[in-house]
């Protein structure tokens, strides 16, 4: 791998830093229920535009953190987290081409799997009441376009390859 | 649209694809063991401080906006709000001091009776007000960041309380900042005894900040709605006689053992924002003297830490 394709990471990894603390922002209940996850959408885009330099790992070191952030059994967001990014990673040549709004459209599923392997490693760990937060996903994708032209905007600024 | 290189499209995705798989597999398995090692056997205290202290400077920046209003709201008050503010807590605090003089003469009278029966002393205890950070958690799990850690001697298992009531336990420090788990969290427990008759038994948290469940009371129990529930020293983790919450609701069904017997926290569990930690002075065994008269609560289930299951 060349080091070229290095120079981006610090560009990256702010990025994903403050997805994280919008991802913490204190909000109400009804709110919390469609609160987008940032940092995923924030690791799929990486994933999708430069997979070369965002890697497996990274997206796994990005989920460890939210892990930590949100004082969660360590291991778990990053496991979730690092499922997106491979399927991410796999199909990007797929992806890549799509409008826009395509993309955001293959986004509702695969936000809506996140939530799931979430949910269902919390039930896995006993937690009792947890609920499948489907509709972050939709909002998620809703949030997609503008997440989408900002990091593009942020990438193109950088240079990010 | 990227400008991805032509000889990625020709041929090599076989062994590429192959490559993100196995790298997949050996990350997945890594997960895995991590919550495996951390929710079971909780052995994972060096990786939690270095991740804790990074994201530290996040959560402070996420904590900032309400920092800043609530700052302007204390600078920014008016003066005739100050003035009101000021007398009424003039007014409460001398209440206070009231109930405190009274208080001094019980606790003199309580440990002179506590000599006649040669029983243990309260032991002393230290407060540290604390503050809780505006930041949003795992919406599973009832926790809350604390703005101090193990460097203000902050300790794992140290009980949180604010104004009106024990609020929960503190479960990871870091040195900046701790996690503390609330008693309305759904896998905490905490020993407490009905304030009325000395009767003791469990409360557990329910996900549900607002209520809490005495699932180990016996049909036959003497709890009545009102009833105020202390913590009991029984753990040994959370002091003793602080009030944790308030009977509100006690259902007994015919041919069941238990009571359904419910209460409402006493703690502002949702609204505080200073709170107390309680630090105990390290104490010779036996601290809670009337721990062997009756055995009416089974001495298993203590306070249980986050990672352990409930039954």
């Amino acid at each position: 791998m060349m080091p070229v394709h290095r120079r981006g990471l610090p560009v990256i990894w702010v990025s994903l830093v403050i997805a994280l603390a919008l991802t913490l922002v204190p909000l109400p209940d009804w709110a919390r229920a469609l609160w987008p996850a940032w940092v995923t959408l924030a690791v799929i885009y990486w994933s999708l535009a430069t997979p070369q330099s965002f890697g497996l790992i990274q997206a796994w070191l990005a989920g460890l953190l939210l892990d930590a952030a949100s004082a969660g059994v360590l291991g778990q967001h990053a496991l979730a987290m690092v499922l997106m990014a491979w399927v991410a990673q796999r199909f990007h040549l797929q992806i890549r081409p799509f409008p826009v709004w395509q993309q955001a459209l293959v986004l509702v599923p695969l936000l809506a799997a996140y939530e799931f392997v979430l949910y269902w490693l919390s039930g896995l760990m006993g937690l009792t009441g947890p609920v499948w937060a489907w509709p972050a996903a939709l909002t998620g994708a809703l949030l997609w376009p503008l997440t989408f032209t900002l990091l593009r905007l942020v990438r193109q600024r950088f240079s990010v390859a | 649209m990227y400008g991805y290189k032509q000889h990625d499209t020709r041929n090599p995705f076989t062994g590429r694809h192959r490559m993100l798989a196995l790298r997949l597999a050996l990350l997945v398995l890594l997960s895995c063991a991590l919550m495996i090692l951390d929710h079971r056997h909780q052995q994972l205290d060096r990786l939690h401080d270095v991740l804790s202290v990074l994201v530290t400077p996040v959560r402070w920046a996420v904590d900032a906006p309400t920092r800043a209003v609530l700052w302007s709201r204390e600078n920014l008050a008016a003066r005739q709000h100050l003035i009101t503010r000021n007398r009424q807590l003039r007014e409460q605090n001398l209440r206070i001091q009231g109930d405190l003089q009274r208080l001094q003469a019980l606790q003199a009278e309580n440990e002179r009776l506590r000599e006649l029966l040669q029983s243990a002393r309260q032991v002393d205890q230290q407060v540290m007000i604390s503050e809780i950070l505006a930041v949003d958690m795992n919406p599973y799990r009832h926790q809350v960041i604390l703005n101090r850690g193990s460097l203000d001697a902050v300790y794992p298992g140290q009980a949180l309380i604010d104004a009106h009531g024990v609020l929960g336990q503190v479960t990871h420090t870091g040195p900046l900042q701790s996690t503390a788990l609330l008693i309305t969290d759904p896998n905490h427990s905490i020993p407490v005894e009905i304030n009325r008759n000395g009767l003791r038994t469990i409360a557990q948290g329910t996900g549900n900040t607002s209520r809490l469940d005495l699932p180990y009371l016996p049909s036959n129990a003497d709890v009545r709605p009102g009833d105020l529930l202390v913590s009991s020293a029984l753990a040994g983790r959370f002091p003793r006689g602080y009030p944790v919450g308030i009977v509100t609701e006690v259902e007994v069904i015919p041919g069941e053992r238990f009571a359904r017997v419910t209460a409402r926290p006493a703690a502002r569990i949702d609204r505080s924002r200073e709170v107390l930690m309680v630090t105990r002075r390290p104490e010779p065994v036996g601290n809670d003297d009337r721990s062997t008269d009756s055995p009416a609560t089974e001495p298993a289930a203590p306070a249980t830490l986050p990672g352990e299951m409930q039954p």
